[in-house]
């Protein structure tokens, strides 16, 4: 009898159903079942010298209350000699009562315990996710931002392309364009729709400086064509399509109000965006065109920026700063 | 003991201030080695003496000014709508001015970057305003754009460089700063009663390349290709001479070249 009760751990895996005879079948005590003691009277007792066997009790036949998420119990027989005497019963094993040996050396008995050391596992595999995903949250991957940062900080190639999926909002964006007087530039508002990324807010607020419906626009050939938009850092590369160079001639004031009114306009839109590269069919150029070195990046200028009453009310004083590198020496009056 | 060294100290002191005595003469004694050495090219002072202390004292020396006429070759420049264009402008100026100095001041000569109509680079021209040590660089073009509006008269001028500091050659016009200003300003005093009706602003610019220049530097657009106006005075050789008039005393008095005395040597051609 003895060796049948130290037997059985080794039949149950939580899904058999376990024929027992009277003597030796293990009890399990259900959950909601009141506790007479802190510990399983079958496996607390190894050392008191007790036969373990007596500390089990006779599981009732066909009435032993289900756990909830349990396996559904199977039928099975039981491995031994007197099993025609053993009264059918079934039997689910809860986790809870495990041999002592079972518990301390499960690969001993060969059996699997998903109650314990399953649980264990499953935790130690979680803590090592949670650190994997601390770790890499502090220590970055410099190739990798996340979606709204990588917008700023990389360059795309062809990002001019305008995805349908793109959500657009409207915003008011601020051109420099020339005055009436086409010797300086002023700030107008121009609201447009923009798409989320980058690349293509650029895109569309140079669009929108260029084009021919845009009365101010009196530097600039028709036509004029944003070949792409590249951001690396706080850097944007601007390729225009090299097709205006043919019709533009200008000279060194109107060259440098287009390549300002290019650069200030980005920047101004774009506070991330501190200098403008300008290429020209997405080459990098000394000149562009006849007079204006665009060999390295641009920062902006406000050289020929005055101060309008459009741009004061709806601009920011910090963004009109007066005028310093210029000085001016009226004509009219000396002229004879 | 004490005395002696007390006594070398004195004397090793003694003797320092009156080298540095003698090497601030120095200068002043080889002012005429230049004028004796040189004659129509450049002046070009002994390598061991201090350049820009030389150039501060001499009183009747030689003068080298580069006059660059803009565009060149292919590059056209401005086109007025009478199919004038900027690169025989600027051309027709820069002889102008060149044959105003040369027939009054013997002691003034005068470069191009470009004789005729070729095409030269930014930076060759420059490099040429370099290799002549030129006191002088006047860059000569016409304004334009795409609007009749009269555009007013500009004399640029270099700017503080914003470029990486790595790029010496940019550095070169730091020390004329206030020299260019100067300049600006003289071309602006004597082009005010020629140009009529228009202002003239002095703007400062890091993108124009001047920045390259081993010596005081403008540009000049004294006129306007694209306003009717001007188009109309370019036709007339007589403003064009006015405008080149004005901007050769404006090199003049910048350098403080005075009238030519009467010196024995050759007279004007």
């Amino acid at each position: 009898m003895s060796d049948d009760v130290k037997d059985t751990p080794e039949e149950f895996d939580g899904s058999e159903t376990i024929e027992l005879g009277p003597e030796n079948i293990i009890r399990r005590r259900a959950p909601n079942e009141e506790n007479e003691d802190s510990q399983p009277e079958g496996i607390s007792d190894d050392s008191s010298g007790e036969e373990p066997k007596e500390n089990f009790e006779t599981a009732p036949t066909g009435d032993f209350p289900s756990f909830p998420g349990r396996i559904p119990s199977v039928q099975m027989p039981l491995m031994d000699d007197s099993a025609e005497s053993l009264k059918k019963l079934t039997y689910e094993p809860p986790s809870q009562l495990v041999d002592k040996e079972e518990v301390e050396n499960p690969e001993a008995t060969g059996s699997p315990v998903d109650g314990g050391f399953g649980n264990r596992r499953y935790l130690i595999f979680l803590t090592i996710l949670i650190l994997t995903g601390f770790l890499a949250w502090i220590f970055p991957d410099p190739g990798w931002r996340p979606k709204e940062a990588m917008v700023d900080s990389q360059m795309e190639i062809g990002s001019g392309a305008k995805s349908e999926a793109q959500q657009l909002e409207t915003v008011t964006t601020m051109l420099y364009v020339p005055d009436k007087n086409v010797s300086n530039l002023e700030i107008i508002e121009h609201p447009v729709n923009m798409p989320q990324e980058l690349e293509g807010k650029i895109r569309i607020v140079l669009e929108g400086l260029f084009a021919d419906s845009n009365a101010q626009n009196v530097i600039f050939p028709k036509g004029v064509e944003v070949r792409g938009v590249y951001v690396y850092k706080s850097t944007a590369a601007i390729s225009l399509g090299g097709e205006f160079r043919k019709v533009f001639h200008v000279g060194a004031r109107t060259e440098l109000l287009a390549v300002y009114s290019i650069v200030n306009t980005v920047c101004h839109n774009f506070k991330q965006i501190k200098q403008i590269r300008i290429l020209v069919d997405d080459v990098e150029e000394e000149i562009f065109v006849s007079h204006v070195d665009i060999s390295r990046p641009l920062g902006v200028d406000n050289t020929f920026v005055v101060k309008t009453k459009k741009s004061v009310k709806k601009t920011s004083s910090t963004n009109v700063k007066p005028e310093s590198k210029k000085e001016t020496v009226s004509g009219g009056k000396h002229g004879g | 003991m004490m005395t002696l060294r007390q006594l070398s100290l004195f004397l090793l002191v003694a003797l320092a201030m009156f080298a540095g005595d003698v090497s601030a003469q120095a200068p002043a004694r080889s002012n005429t080695v230049p004028q004796e050495s040189n004659d129509s090219s450049n002046m070009a002072p002994e390598e061991e003496t201090d350049i820009e202390v030389v150039e501060e004292y001499v009183p009747s020396r030689q003068y080298a000014v580069v006059l660059d006429p803009g565009h060149g070759g292919h590059d056209l420049g401005v086109r007025s709508s009478k199919s004038q264009l900027e690169k025989s402008i600027a051309m027709k100026l820069a002889s102008a001015i060149r044959s105003k100095i040369r027939n009054k001041y013997a002691n003034v000569t005068v470069h191009l970057t470009r004789e005729g109509d070729l095409e030269r680079s930014l930076l060759r021209r420059l490099e040429f305003a370099n290799s002549k040590k030129a006191d002088l660089f006047l860059s000569i073009h016409t304004s334009g754009g795409f609007s009749p509006q009269s555009l007013p008269v500009d004399i640029f001028i270099p700017g503080n460089s914003t470029r990486a500091s790595a790029e010496e050659w940019v550095a070169l016009n730091r020390p004329y700063k206030n020299k260019n200003k100067l300049f600006a300003k003289s071309l602006s005093r004597h082009l005010q009663s020629v140009v009529k009706g228009r202002d003239i602003e002095i703007v400062a610019s890091d993108r124009l390349m001047l920045e390259g220049l081993a010596m005081p530097a403008a540009m000049i657009e004294p006129l306007d290709l694209s306003n009717p106006q001007d188009e109309m005075l370019i036709e007339n050789d007589s403003y064009i001479n006015q405008i080149a008039s004005a901007i050769a005393k404006g090199i003049i008095d910048y350098l403080g070249v005075r009238d030519p005395a009467p010196e024995p040597e050759e007279s004007n051609e």
